[in-house]
């Protein structure tokens, strides 16, 4: 436990759970679904979230077995030290494509709404400062940033109060219009998004009571299937059931239209606010999972000295996956519900099946 | 403690020396208040601006100072290019205009009515994908070309393109968002309607010595124009805009003013200030049908003729009186739509969908054909809340 | 103990003398200052008895009191060499004319008329008086002084040479009996002292108005009347090298955090300074975040605050020769918190600390979201508003970032110059910067007139709530400024991202900075944001009494005798 010393409490560990997938997820979340499923890709994110606990109570089991050992550090134990640090490098390998994913869509909103010609480096690098910042403080502060920056989801609360105005409810009539298989089609991108949640099994040991993992998981999906919810909530509200699908940031838009007393207008910014911060706090919060990571498979004493090339590498990644954001887009809808499945529900399936064989108190040592 | 040193000035060169692609200065901006969309003969797209000359604006300085208005001052000044398509126009703009033109506070789009006849679809992309514009901006058409609307100024606003927009947002006539347009646009089971822009001679000399004072065109909302999916079709008059307000469920505010029943050459008017439109199509495998139920509120605001309102069978045949008069403009509207334009302008078809999911499967691709020889029944309920400040008439001589 | 001002005024003679000691003595601190001169051989001057009085090597150190009067004059005036303020005085006792006695003290440090009155007067006069029959042997002087001879309340004695310099240094009188290796300690101090008056930085209008002065005694004495408890402690020690500045800690045992003192004291021992002249050295010297702008550790000036930190479960450290005093742990937000917060309607204290909140975020973000606006984001404003902007903007000559900058800049001088000057000018200045510089500059169209009312409000609303707040609020948003003008909204979002990651990462003495924001801490809240009603505030702070959470018992809220019969009208 030496790499990192903070430990966090109940209410920060749900909020930073919360923010592992809502930050970027409540812009981009909207469109897959209703792609699939239009007016009834509410259903997708409930699914979805049901689907996401699931798989986050399964890690969390995996984790109480092994109490106070990160993802990482059980998985020597589960498959033995070589085969152990291979499949950690595997999930290193994952972490960091979520990564790149996240810090494309954090440039793919700022690029042509804000900072049209600024080169997207400039706008990535410059983000990546403070969010080593935060790493270099460790996984405390990162928490309690978080817990500060959580405040702003009320604002997205607030946001779409505002925007009722602008809502018809009967755009989201007739209900059940898609077919399953749109339904299970819209799902999959989300229920990838809720699986972010597996990185519970590196954040646990750290909790300050580590027992309660399972309420943390479930209030922590609970708050992002609300959250999701009211995001496609508010896109199909707002846009019917077609526009919304060739929208890239469906609910920026909608809260783009929010007209109100004459001066309630052009607030996207606060928007921008939120999703500056969530997707800062959600780079964060994966670029500790992977220097820390990282660090143990590594067996190194301070994860300190990653920083610095983990940041590198995550940049030039970024780049090297998504040459444009609709290569971003494309990965997001097609590769990324089974690339993210295996990692987030396969791989800790299996892993479970063998912890179970190799005996109930495996995690003794 | 070196390493941070060294870390902080990496960012520090990183932030100034990296910094400043997108800043631009007020003074760089060549702002946009209301743009328009004219097809050439030749099939080019013509782009006319409005721009703020912000100068003639007034910063509340007085004296001196920059900011100045200067009475009969533009305050505005309207260019116009051609171009392949809309952005090119505007790139062929940038060639006479100094400054960088920004569209984020266009208020109004203005498509010339050639224009709406070969279709807009195209025309919106551009309005839509650049992030400057703004999805709430009002979408009209013109009867002529969009230039000449643009280029025309008002009396009472600083430009036309914002008293434009003020009109628009008082609910005058059918004002639509441009993101209204493109979900009409978008959905299967429904077809545009926006705004018609005309000019019109109008304004009385203001007191002696302006007698030459030009007598000036401003811009008056004359009725709707008509689309079949992007094709402007038709126009609707002002009492058939109305029936279009009232049928898709739009009439917020407005006043309805009615014959008497007991004195047909006296007048009353009615003040509209709640309205419901309830939508219900039925559908038995053959035969549409619609029942469209209007429920509206309001106040009697003007009495010409010299009943007692009190007796209690008065106010119930003014109700009924006033809504034969919706069900009729209904009626008007919905017979231009169905018989000469065969268009679905009131969103029937979005009705249609939400009841008979399956059927509309087959029929949303021929939905205006079947929404021409639909059956629709208008019936309307008006209540009259209050009479104003008045009972009775007052200045009757017994 | 205030006197009339002319009764300390040194004679002209003295006068006359004073800058030559003092530059001598100057000469010798410097001589002896830089401590890591290595070797001995940084001595200062010596004084003809061969005694050091430089600050590096006060060979007197460890010496004691001979039992020769002489000896013990000679050792002491050698220390004393060019400290032409000491006085020395000898006079034979009245009782036996053969004992010789001599009373040494500081000018203008101690109480003369007591000094004369009680001491000189009633040893070399009016002892006879009282023990008219007896003899008194040189041996029994000593013992007889004390016990008879002596109307002075605080009496002590040494036998040390250096303990007797520190006393007469601080005021004490020491009177020397021939014969005895004994120094008697007088207290009978007394200097010229500002009298207590109002809080100059805290004002209040309902509320106790006292504050803190510049002596020590008195600042404890002030303390000690508000909290009338043995379980006030208030510890002292000696700081600074040559200044010997008397550091006192304060705590009320049982409330505060066990340990807290501890590490206070150890923290104030590892200081090794030379002078310790304001509390704001040590603040410097024992805070957890030295490089951080925020300080870890608060002071004010105000008595009943003080108190009031003290029963919360904070340490005050308090440092003689300046009014203020230093209280940690300290929070962020004690920044928009006032002590006339707990004194007025607490529903007018949601409105107060509203208005100070907004403050803190107008100081630190209106100049640069300004700049990021109208320079990256105009689609943020309202048509007309910006349309009025761009018109005042039209003609001035500097982009909105150097406008910004420029009229920050005339700010902040406006408030040097208003503070600096001799203080019958400092209004005139305001007005003339205010109102001429201001208008001349709008007029002239060289700044827009948006952006002085924006650099306008920011100034109010720096002085809208605490100042020592407002002072590092005022530093910070000159990055924001900048990282506003390069990188639009996004580079200020990156800023204040920055800035809240370390406030989260402050502690101060183990309590995070940021509570009870972050990490949240429920039953705090209602001394946060809005104060709740006395009666419900029924816990301290719970990170900081940890110890001792419960304020109040149960049922404190009030209300009308239950019995009460209800009058008919």
């Amino acid at each position: 436990m030496s790499l990192e010393k903070g430990k966090i409490s109940g209410l920060q560990a749900v909020l930073l759970l919360a923010q592992v997938v809502l930050a970027t997820a409540t812009l981009t979340a909207p469109s897959l679904p209703i792609t699939y499923a239009a007016q009834d890709a509410w259903l997708c994110i409930l699914l979805a979230g049901a689907g996401g606990l699931v798989i986050s109570c399964l890690m969390v089991n995996l984790s109480l077995r092994f109490p106070g050992k990160t993802l990482f550090e059980y998985l020597e134990i589960i498959l033995g030290k070589v085969p152990g640090k291979i499949v950690s490098f595997f999930y290193l390998w994952f972490f960091l494509h979520i990564v790149t994913v996240v810090v494309r869509e954090f440039g793919a909103l700022l690029t042509p709404t804000f900072l049209p010609e600024t080169p997207l480096i400039a706008i990535l690098v410059l983000a990546m400062v403070p969010v080593a910042y935060v790493l270099w403080q460790g996984l405390e502060v990162l928490a309690r940033a978080n817990q500060i920056f959580a405040t702003l989801l009320v604002f997205g609360v607030v946001l779409v109060v505002l925007a009722i105005p602008n809502i018809k409810m009967t755009n989201f009539l007739p209900v059940f219009d898609a077919g399953p298989v749109a339904l299970i089609k819209g799902t999959l991108a989300p229920l990838a998004w809720f699986g972010e949640l597996i990185t519970v099994g590196v954040f646990l040991p750290y909790f300050n009571r580590p027992e309660d993992g399972y309420r943390i998981v479930a209030l922590a999906a609970f708050m992002i299937t609300f959250m999701l919810g009211l995001a496609v909530f508010l896109a199909i509200a707002v846009f019917g059931p077609i526009v919304p699908a060739s929208y890239l940031f469906p609910t920026f838009n909608a809260v783009r239209l929010i007209q109100l007393a004459n001066f309630i207008e052009r607030l996207e910014i606060l928007v921008v606010v939120i999703w500056v911060a969530g997707g800062l706090l959600k780079i964060g919060a994966f670029y500790w999972v992977i220097v820390l990571g990282a660090a143990q498979t590594l067996g190194l004493r301070t994860y300190r000295p990653l920083i610095l090339p983990v940041g590198v590498i995550i940049i030039s990644l970024t780049f090297i996956f998504h040459r444009s954001t609709l290569d971003m887009i494309r990965y997001i809808g097609l590769t990324w519900p089974f690339h993210g499945l295996t990692y987030e529900a396969l791989l800790p399936a299996l892993l479970l099946g063998i912890a179970m064989i190799k005996g109930k108190k495996g995690g003794g040592r | 403690m070196k390493k941070k040193i060294a870390a902080l000035t990496a960012v520090l060169v990183l932030v100034l020396c990296g910094g400043c692609w997108d800043r631009r200065e007020l003074s760089e901006h060549a702002i946009i208040l209301g743009a328009g969309v004219d097809r050439r003969p030749d099939g080019a797209v013509e782009l006319t601006l409005q721009l703020a000359r912000p100068g003639a604006f007034g910063g509340g300085m007085e004296g001196g100072g920059a900011g100045n208005v200067i009475l009969g001052q533009n305050v505005a000044w309207v260019v116009s290019a051609a171009g392949e398509d809309i952005y090119d126009a505007q790139r062929n703009l940038a060639l006479q205009v100094p400054r960088h033109l920004y569209w984020g506070h266009s208020a109004l789009l203005v498509f010339g009515e050639e224009t709406a006849r070969h279709g807009v679809r195209d025309a919106t992309n551009f309005f839509h994908r650049h992030p400057q514009p703004r999805e709430t901006m009002w979408v009209m058409v013109a009867r002529g070309t969009a230039k000449k609307i643009l280029q025309s100024h008002s009396e009472l606003e600083k430009t036309s393109a914002q008293a434009i927009g003020f009109l628009a947002r008082a609910k005058a006539g059918h004002a639509v968002r441009f993101i209204d347009l493109i979900k009409d646009l978008a959905s299967p089971g429904a077809n545009p309607a926006l705004t018609r822009l005309e000019l019109v001679r109008q304004g009385e000399p203001q007191g002696p010595g302006m007698e030459k004072a030009p007598k000036h065109q401003e811009v008056v909302f004359t009725g709707t124009a008509v689309f079949k999916d992007d094709k402007l079709v038709g126009w609707l008059d002002r009492h058939e805009t109305r029936g279009l307000l009232w049928l898709r469920g739009e009439m917020k505010r407005g006043v309805v003013t009615i014959p008497s029943p007991s004195d047909p050459t006296k007048k009353i008017s009615f003040e509209i200030t709640r309205s419901k439109t309830k939508v219900e199509p039925f559908y038995d495998g053959k035969t549409i049908s619609f029942g469209v139920d209007i429920t509206t509120e309001g106040y009697l605001v003007e009495q010409q003729s010299k009943e007692n309102l009190i007796p209690p069978e008065v106010l119930p045949a003014l109700e009924k009186r006033l809504a034969k008069d919706i069900e009729e403009r209904c009626r008007m509207a919905l017979e231009k739509a169905q018989g000469e334009y065969r268009t679905d302008v009131f969103r029937f078809g979005d009705a249609f969908h939400r009841k008979y999911k399956k059927a509309w499967r087959t029929l949303k691709k021929r939905w205006n054909e079947e929404f021409a020889d639909a059956e629709i029944s208008v019936e309307a309920k008006v209540r009259i809340r209050n009479t104003g400040l008045l009972t009775k008439r007052a200045s009757l001589k017994k | 103990m205030v006197k009339f001002p002319g009764f300390f005024f040194p004679r002209p003679r003295k006068a006359k003398k004073i800058p030559a000691g003092r530059q001598e003595g100057l000469r010798q601190a410097e001589a002896g200052s830089p401590p890591e001169s290595g070797g001995g051989g940084g001595a200062g001057v010596s004084s003809a008895a061969g005694i050091s009085t430089s600050v590096k090597t006060p060979e007197w150190k460890d010496l004691l009191l001979s039992s020769s009067l002489d000896e013990n004059l000679q050792n002491l005036k050698a220390v004393f060499a060019n400290c032409s303020d000491i006085i020395f005085r000898e006079f034979n006792f009245a009782q036996n004319q053969n004992i010789r006695l001599a009373l040494i003290y500081t000018d203008g440090l101690v109480d003369k008329d007591l000094v004369s009155d009680q001491i000189m007067k009633a040893l070399s006069l009016e002892v006879p008086l009282v023990a008219s029959a007896k003899e008194i042997t040189r041996a029994g002087a000593l013992e007889f002084i004390l016990r008879q001879g002596l109307c002075i309340h605080q009496v002590d004695r040494t036998d040390r040479l250096e303990r007797t310099v520190n006393a007469i240094l601080s005021g004490d009188t020491v009177l020397l009996v021939d014969g005895h290796a004994t120094a008697v300690i007088n207290g009978a101090r007394s200097w010229e002292a500002r009298s207590v008056e109002d809080s100059i930085t805290d004002k209040v209008v309902r509320g106790p108005r006292e504050a803190f002065v510049e002596t020590l005694r008195t600042n404890t004495s002030l303390l000690r009347r508000r909290i009338k408890n043995p379980a006030l402690k208030i510890e002292t020690l000696t700081l600074g090298r040559v200044t010997q500045t008397e550091v006192a800690v304060a705590y009320v045992a049982g409330i505060v955090q066990p340990g807290l003192v501890a590490e206070i004291k150890e923290r104030l021992q590892r200081i090794n300074i030379d002078g310790v002249l304001e509390g704001g050295q040590i603040e410097e010297l024992i805070e957890d975040n030295p490089l951080s702008p925020f300080g870890s550790v608060n002071h004010t000036d105000r008595v009943d605050k003080v108190a009031a930190q003290l029963l919360e479960g904070r340490a005050a450290v308090m440092v003689d020769g300046t009014p203020y005093v230093l209280t940690a742990p300290a929070l962020f937000m004690e920044i928009i918190q006032d002590p006339e917060d707990y004194y007025q309607r607490y529903v007018f204290t949601a409105l107060a600390r509203l208005t100070r909140l907004i403050s803190v975020i107008t100081v630190l973000l209106a100049s640069a979201l300004y700049v990021a606006i109208i320079t990256y984001n105009p689609e943020l404003l309202p048509t007309p508003l910006l349309l009025s902007i761009a018109a005042q903007r039209e003609g001035v000559p500097f982009p909105a970032f150097v406008e910004v900058l420029l009229m920050e800049f005339v700010f902040e001088a406006l408030r040097e110059a208003g503070l600096r000057m001799p203080q019958p000018l400092g209004q005139a200045v305001s007005i003339v910067g205010a109102l001429v510089l201001g208008q001349a500059a709008v007029r002239a169209g060289l700044v827009g007139a948006a952006t002085v009312i924006v650099v306008a409000l920011t100034g109010v609303a720096s002085f809208s709530f605490i100042y020592t707040g407002s002072i590092t609020l005022r530093v910070i948003r000159f990055p924001l400024i900048f990282l506003a003008g390069f990188m639009g909204l996004y580079g200020l979002l990156i800023g204040v991202f920055t800035l809240v990651v370390h406030l989260a990462s402050l502690r101060s003495f183990g309590v995070p900075f940021l509570a009870p924001a972050a990490p949240l801490v429920l039953s705090d809240q209602k001394d946060f944001l809005v104060r709740a009603p006395w009666w419900a505030m029924r816990s301290r702070p719970r990170l900081i009494a940890r110890a001792n959470p419960q304020r109040e018992g149960p049922g404190a809220k009030p209300r009308p005798p239950a019995g009460r019969k209800k009058a008919g009208r």
